[in-house]
């Protein structure tokens, strides 16, 4: 009798948790969105990564923002700026009406707290554990070394930023969310720990942060204390890590989650054609190349590059690889929606049979399958004349799926089958992992050629061409050495000026064609799909997709 | 059996040891290392160069190495290199859901010994066949494939189950054990108890296949075996009901193997899921080691490595005790 009705228990219970939705509790207004992976801290002065800015973005805000859909600057905590002839000082007026969530005044000494935290490795916030990249990425280094000499406080509310030199990108990189103001009491009380999963962030904006479990989800709720208008209706936002994609994107299919962002081909045409799904798409600032490893010694020789560059049927990739209508072939490095992009430039040609011309005359008549490894100078840079070793002629695809490269394994198999057309024989790699990938990279062993992109941090193209080829012949680079073009790129960093600064960037973009220093293979928006019950929100090119404008419905 | 207790205990020091060493040298020996992971694209090489230096990978290997096992002698098992988290909370989080969910695969699992059991008795039966085809399907199935379908049958075209992390967003249950089910059931919470047990299904269902699909195929076998026994034909000759047969003196007879895969199944599943975990966003350890590895996370690879070791070894001599309670015969010298 005891083990029928045990029996019938266990029967009774199965079928409660089968049928049984959790019971319906008076919930917020929630967004939920799903993410591939854990953030990593939520400060942005020491993290590098996506899925964290897009958490502090929510609730955290930096002197300037991007404004809207576009990439250009407007007031945020600064409501207004002015510089001098030579961009060398910056005077911003505070916002007077700002507090921290913690109840924490904002004002210039809280401007100067955090500024001072990120430049001096000697200061007690400022930790060997941590590394602050773009700090030292966009501001030339720390301490005595920073571009950013002094922050002189005017009045409580009135900062003035120093600068040992003119930097053109100066109001863009502080337009970025690595540079976000956080609660200096905050970042005193917890120290090390401050934007971990027990702390999370104290800011000024919409979004305050409430509770982070790792692997699991981070929820943020509207603050009442926020000194400006939240033009959306969403209560709470869920950040809910789901690593898997097929199973993230089921999740949004079955009203698990309403948003999810970077969606493969494949996923973009179901959001495309279904019903209760919207797909986003945020004008693209990201590129993805081809690249020559110039300790090969046949990719020294322009005709080899030509070469290469006539059998790459880019129109093929762009239309196999990217979802319709989402990206365009690259003509230069830079997006033709960011400033500094050179119009005349013309589109890259596809030729087989101009590329065999070309091999031959480059001393290939029957093709290319092995290469030469040059020796690297004492000083560690490229080349000495001595070949080191001869290897097969290697193509790395990447082995992550990218905005700017969704397919690498795909794109690269399209592009060795169009290489063999004109006799060139690659080796697909992928290097094992991505780690492995960005080791060898740093190292300059991706020796052969190689694919990688770009996405904008900050709309400005030093941010851009300025990354990659402003400084000549290193490592990572490939040891790419096109002085003229590193030259340009030096320039016009140093000018204040847009007006001034955009002719160097076009001219290093048409050099960088006419070279064929890089392969640009093309240009990709951002995309993302977005449940139909959700309005009024749109994808910014920079990342900021705020729910603050959101409105459920 | 005090002694061989002692003596296996102490058996486990040079394993955890060695499995220490093992794991240190061999997540430095993968190309790339965290500070590549943690600054990505942009990485320059003195932002580089100073985390490496900062993080002490700039050190002898053997400097390194000692460190961590002062360290973890001393009971600090660090912290993560990325985003600075102590590992030892971490892993008190964690480890409840993968308890959870093993022990739920397990528990749905136990279905296999009647199932292989009645196989044996019947065999060549319709319910013999219908038994081991599934078994094989149940071991030739990739998990990923099995779990994207069952997540999409039952969660996405039927709706009847969540399949995204323990609990859904709108639920609260308050923390005693960290296992939900308990938890809920503890404190009174009968929507938090079914609603963790909800979010169990689909998982434990997944991780549950091919702990079935071995244990009826071992089960089977060894019962085959055991009833030609001699001392089972002694008892059927003795009058006994088959039934008694079958359960007191076959059945248990031929345990000893099952049990033996079984521990060796406890432990892996106690090590962590990968596949299932990422695929239903369970938090338990598996992913979070192999999230761990792909981010080059020393410090955490390390320490959940020996932490699994030795829940693993201590399963094993757990299993190892219980010979003796099946079969009075074994003793331990």
């Amino acid at each position: 009798m005891f083990r029928k009705l045990s029996l019938l228990l266990v029967c009774v219970s199965l079928v409660i948790a089968f049928v049984a939705p959790a019971a319906a509790q008076d919930e917020p207004v929630t967004l939920v969105e799903g993410d591939l992976g854990n953030a990593v801290q939520l400060y942005g002065a020491v993290v590098t990564d996506g899925i964290s800015y897009n958490i502090l973005n929510q609730g955290c805000e930096s002197l300037l923002r991007f404004t809207g859909e576009a990439t250009s600057v407007g007031p945020s905590l600064a409501e207004s700026y002015e510089g001098n002839e030579d961009a060398t000082e910056w005077t911003f007026h505070l916002r007077q009406d700002v507090t921290f969530q913690d109840g924490t005044p904002f004002n210039a000494d809280a401007v100067i707290f955090n500024f001072e935290a990120w430049r001096f490795t000697t200061n007690p916030l400022h930790f060997e554990s941590q590394v602050y990249e773009y700090y030292a990425t966009f501001f030339n280094g720390f301490d005595d070394e920073s571009l950013i000499t002094d922050i002189e406080k005017i009045d409580d509310y009135t900062v003035k930023f120093y600068l040992s030199a003119p930097y053109g990108p100066m109001l863009n990189a502080l337009a970025t969310s690595m540079f976000q103001i956080h609660s200096p009491a905050a970042l005193e009380q917890y120290g090390e720990n401050y934007g971990t999963p027990e702390v999370g962030y104290v800011c000024t904006g919409p979004y305050k942060f409430v509770e982070w479990s790792t692997d699991e989800r981070v929820v943020l709720d509207l603050w009442d204390g926020y000194w400006g208008e939240v033009e959306g209706n969403v209560e709470r936002i869920i950040f809910l890590t789901i690593p898997d994609p097929a199973a993230r994107f089921l999740a949004l299919q079955a009203g698990e989650v309403d948003f999810v962002s970077t969606l493969d081909p494949e996923q973009a045409a179901i959001v495309k054609d279904s019903d209760t799904l919207q797909l986003l798409v945020a004008p693209g600032l990201q590129t993805f190349y081809l690249g020559f490893n110039y300790r090969i010694k046949e990719f020294n020789d322009i005709r080899v590059r030509e070469a290469i560059s006539l059998a790459m049927d880019r129109q093929i990739y762009v239309e196999t690889f990217f979802p319709p209508d989402t990206a365009y072939v690259a003509t230069t490095f830079l997006p033709a929606n960011m400033w500094g992009f050179n119009p005349d430039v013309p589109a890259p040609e596809y030729n087989p049979d101009k590329a065999i011309e070309l091999l031959a005359e480059a001393g290939f008549p029957d093709g290319l399958s092995e290469v030469n490894v040059l020796g690297l100078n004492e000083d560690g840079t490229c080349c000495t004349e001595e070949i080191v070793d001869t290897i097969p002629l290697t193509l790395y695809w990447q082995p992550v799926s990218r905005g700017y490269n969704p397919d690498g394994e795909g794109a690269g198999q399209a592009m060795a089958a169009d290489l063999a057309r004109i006799g060139v024989n690659v080796t697909l790699d992928n290097g094992g992992d991505w780690a492995t990938y960005l080791d060898m990279r740093r190292n300059g062993n991706l020796l052969g050629l190689f694919q990688l992109g770009w996405g904008a941090d900050n709309g400005d193209p030093d941010n851009f061409s300025g990354y990659f080829f402003a400084d000549c012949n290193n490592a990572r680079e490939s040891y790419f050495n096109f002085p003229e073009i590193c030259d340009l790129l030096t320039q016009a960093k140093a000018l204040p000026m847009q007006e001034q600064r955009e002719p160097l960037y076009q001219e290093a973009d048409a050099l960088l064609a006419e070279t064929f220093g890089r392969l640009t293979i093309a240009h990709a928006d951002g995309l993302a799909a977005l449940s139909g019950r959700v309005k009024n929100w749109f994808l910014a090119p920079l990342g900021g997709n705020l729910v603050r404008y959101a409105v459920i419905e | 059996m005090t002694r061989y207790i002692a003596r296996r205990i102490l058996e486990t020091i040079p394993v955890l040891i060695g499995a220490s060493i093992l794991v240190f040298m061999i997540v430095r020996l993968i190309p790339g290392g965290p500070e590549t992971v943690l600054l990505g694209e942009r990485a320059s090489e003195e932002n580089v160069a100073r985390l490496r230096e900062n993080l002490g990978l700039d050190r002898p290997l053997t400097e390194q190495y000692l460190i961590y096992v002062a360290n973890v002698l001393r009971g600090d098992l660090g912290n993560s290199i990325a985003g600075n988290i102590p590992i030892a909370r971490e892993f008190q989080q964690r480890f409840p859901a993968t308890v959870e969910l093993s022990v739920t695969a397990l528990l749905i699992s136990l279905i296999a010994i009647p199932l292989g059991m009645i196989s044996a008795v019947r065999r060549g039966s319709w319910v013999d066949t219908l038994t081991m085809i599934s078994a094989l399907i149940g071991i030739s199935m990739p998990i990923f494939w099995l779990g994207l379908l069952l997540l999409w049958i039952f969660g996405v075209q039927l709706h009847w189950l969540p399949f995204i992390g323990r609990l859904s967003n709108n639920m609260e249950i308050q923390t005693i054990t960290g296992l939900n089910t308990i938890d809920a059931l503890l404190t009174g919470n009968w929507a938090g108890f079914f609603d963790a047990l909800r979010h169990l299904v689909l998982p434990a269902m997944t991780l549950s296949t091919i702990p079935i699909a071995i244990t009826a195929r071992i089960t089977r076998s060894t019962m085959l075996e055991v009833l030609y026994m001699d001392y089972v034909r002694t008892a059927r000759a003795k009058g006994l009901p088959e039934g008694t047969v079958i359960r007191r003196h076959a059945l248990r007879n031929a345990l000893l193997p099952v049990v033996t895969i079984f521990g060796l199944q406890i432990g892996s599943l106690l090590s962590g899921a990968v596949l299932t975990e990422t695929i239903f966003s369970w938090p338990g350890i598996g992913r979070w080691l192999f999230n761990s590895i792909q981010g080059r996370d020393y410090p955490i690879v390390q320490s959940v490595t020996l932490i699994v070791t030795f829940i693993f070894v201590t399963v094993n001599l757990l299993i190892d005790l219980s010979y003796a309670w099946l079969n009075p015969r074994i003793r331990y010298e």
